[in-house]
């Protein structure tokens, strides 16, 4: 009976019943793949156009006339190549000081038995779940007027402003109370905790203590996911408007100063010469800010597709 | 010193180790988590009067006044609730289905399966942050024509035509909601896919090995082998669904709630009140679904 069934891989109704899978899901996946990319090339291709087209009944999606007058109004706009800069340095020091603390986090939660630890994990996910519009604002304050233990109103007098520094973003990273960090703690605990425990106890056996089996032995092997959450959060934090305007809010950045052009009506006046910006004029301005904002990281994604994708199919997050 | 550290047994050291691993969250949440959230507490309960010279602010004992001004008072919290748990619980459904259903396709072989998937994970960048609020004002506004618009006045012209068919109108209204929705469940679930992704790639083959030799058919493989060792990943995923859908700052309560703590002082306070209320029915939502879901979870150790 068994054979039969075996045999009949062969039969022409299976071979029927394969094709119309294949077919199947190659249509989906084109469906798929059309309702991913339409929006992205649209806004790609609007920010080529002039004004007059966008008002043109005959200018579908291929702009008649071909510009770059939009890219350099939010470039002039937006400050464009200093918010660049500043926020390339932000994300990269967010993503540095979010990557070591959770790593160091995932990995004791993994690996160690401690007290406390089933209500710690649960706080983890607390942490996650707290929606960070509840705490922005007594972390505001907080910031605003900063004060450890009352140390420093004891040396200076009063309490020190932390806005406007770069200092909120490593106090906030070093501590795993950034955005989606309780994300990154998971993912990463749930890799080490399928690793196998022979290399940690060779390890210790030819001599290393904890803090060396974790940076010689467990750090290399956990490259892949590392690399995975450290995309998320220099992406995160590149395209993120919410933090940056609370604690930031004189530094520009791109995702608040791009997102403000359109509705920033002196920069229009300025640019432009004209009085005010009609709505759809303002869209495509924001569309083309979207595209600005989306070149590095796209760029950035598609030459590292390999090792993220191979690194979740190749080590698994889980295993 | 040398001896002192003798004394200590192995499992002290290693839980020793491991509170020095933790120690960073552990600073953050004493430090950060708890006092902000007490703190949320005390704002939402009373006024805060901010010092003239900018030396710091005081409170105002005013008890639960915000509260009954959030729910009786004003005009758009209940409805933008409501609102915000409705779009979860009719997303988060369809984002399980079909990140676990994208999955699962990915994780066959095919043509061109190295570009669906740069492709597939590229909503974790094109709706992140800023870009969802830059990219959809032309969905909010529904002038320009664009993928989105194109698709809702398609669902449009769909509704008429299964009306015209006899179908009952419900049930062709349940379907264009579905249809309005699918933009917004493909561009929410690649962290879904991802972790989808990786739990398919730990089952083992050998297990789907010794099924075939037994005689089950993909369906029982299906329900029998893949769905089991994926069910604690599917708990995890609702979670996040969960979390990202109502964290989410197009979600009509939280922009609420932004839009009144940047209005000055006392609206501080009412914000803080209103997303406690609000947090306090996420983790009712989520108590919920952790309760049916852990029911079906099958842990394979």
């Amino acid at each position: 009976m068994n054979n039969v069934k075996l045999n009949s891989a062969y039969s022409p109704y299976k071979k029927l019943g394969s094709f119309c899978y294949n077919l199947l899901r190659t249509v989906v996946i084109c469906g798929i793949c059309y309702y991913i990319l339409y929006p992205v090339v649209e806004n790609v291709l609007f920010a080529f156009m002039t004004q007059g087209d966008l008002y043109d009944l005959r200018v579908g999606l291929i702009p008649k006339h071909w510009t770059l007058e939009n890219f350099n109004l939010v470039i002039k706009g937006s400050n464009f190549w200093k918010s660049t800069f500043n926020t390339l340095f932000i994300s990269v020091l967010v993503t540095a000081t979010q990557l070591i603390s959770c790593t160091l986090v995932g990995y004791g939660f993994a690996r160690f038995k401690f007290p406390f630890k089933k209500l710690l994990f649960g706080i983890v996910i607390l942490v996650l779940i707290v929606p960070p519009q509840l705490i922005i604002t007594p972390l505001y304050l907080n910031m605003r007027y900063f004060d450890l233990f009352g140390l420093a109103r004891l040396i200076t007098g009063e309490s020190i402003n932390l806005l406007n520094s770069i200092w909120v973003f490593v106090i906030i990273g070093l501590t795993c109370m950034g955005l989606k960090n309780g994300l990154y703690i998971y993912l990463i605990r749930q890799f080490y905790r399928n690793m196998p425990k022979e290399l940690e106890e060779a390890a210790k056996i030819d001599g290393a203590g904890y803090y060396r089996t974790f940076l010689q032995v467990m750090l290399p092997p956990a490259k892949p996911i590392l690399f995975i959450v450290g995309l998320f959060s220099f992406v995160w934090q590149w395209t993120d408007a919410f933090y940056t305007s609370w604690f930031l809010p004189s530094m520009s950045t791109l995702a608040v100063k791009v997102s403000g052009v359109s509705s920033d009506l002196n920069i229009i006046k300025e640019l432009t010469g004209a009085n005010s910006i009609d709505i759809k004029y303002a869209q495509l301005l924001d569309g083309t800010g979207a595209v600005l904002i989306m070149i590095p990281l796209v760029i950035l994604f598609v030459c590292t597709r390999k090792l993220i994708i191979g690194g979740i199919e190749r080590s698994g997050i889980v295993g | 010193m040398k001896r002192k550290r003798n004394v200590l047994s192995l499992a002290t050291k290693d839980s020793l180790a491991g509170l020095s691993f933790i120690l960073p969250f552990v600073l953050g949440v004493v430090l950060i988590f708890v006092p902000n959230m007490i703190k949320a507490v005390s704002f939402s309960l009373s006024e805060i009067i901010f010092d003239p010279s900018g030396a710091g602010y005081s409170l105002d004992f005013k008890g639960i006044a915000h509260y009954k001004e959030a729910l009786f008072v004003n005009a758009d919290f209940n409805k933008s609730m409501v609102e915000s748990i409705i779009g979860m619980l009719t997303n988060v459904p369809l984002i399980i289905i079909f990140s676990f259903f994208m999955s699962t396709i990915l994780s066959g072989e095919f043509r061109g399966k190295t570009i669906v998937q740069t492709i597939v994970f590229l909503p974790i960048i094109i709706s992140s942050g800023v870009l969802i609020t830059l990219n959809s004002v032309e969905v909010s506004n529904g002038i320009m024509t664009s993928a989105v618009t194109n698709a809702a006045v398609d669902t449009i012209d769909a509704i008429g035509f299964l009306s015209s068919l006899g179908i009952p109108s419900a049930l062709v209204s349940s379907i264009s909601t579905v249809m309005s929705k699918i933009y917004q469940v493909i561009t929410a679930s690649g962290v879904q896919i991802l972790v989808f992704i990786a739990a398919l790639n730990t089952i083992s083959p050998s297990i789907y090995e010794a099924a075939k030799m037994e005689g089950a058919t993909s369906w029982e493989e299906f329900w029998k082998i893949t769905f089991p060792m994926v069910s604690p990943y599917i708990l995890t995923n609702v979670v996040y669904s969960i979390v990202d859908s109502l964290s989410a700052e197009s979600s009509p309560v939280l922009s609420l709630i932004l839009q009144i703590s940047q209005n000055g002082s006392v609206d501080i306070a009412l914000g803080s009140a209103m997303s406690i209320m609000f947090f306090g029915v996420e983790l009712v939502f989520l108590a919920i679904m952790v309760f049916i879901i852990s029911r079906i979870v099958f842990y394979y150790d």
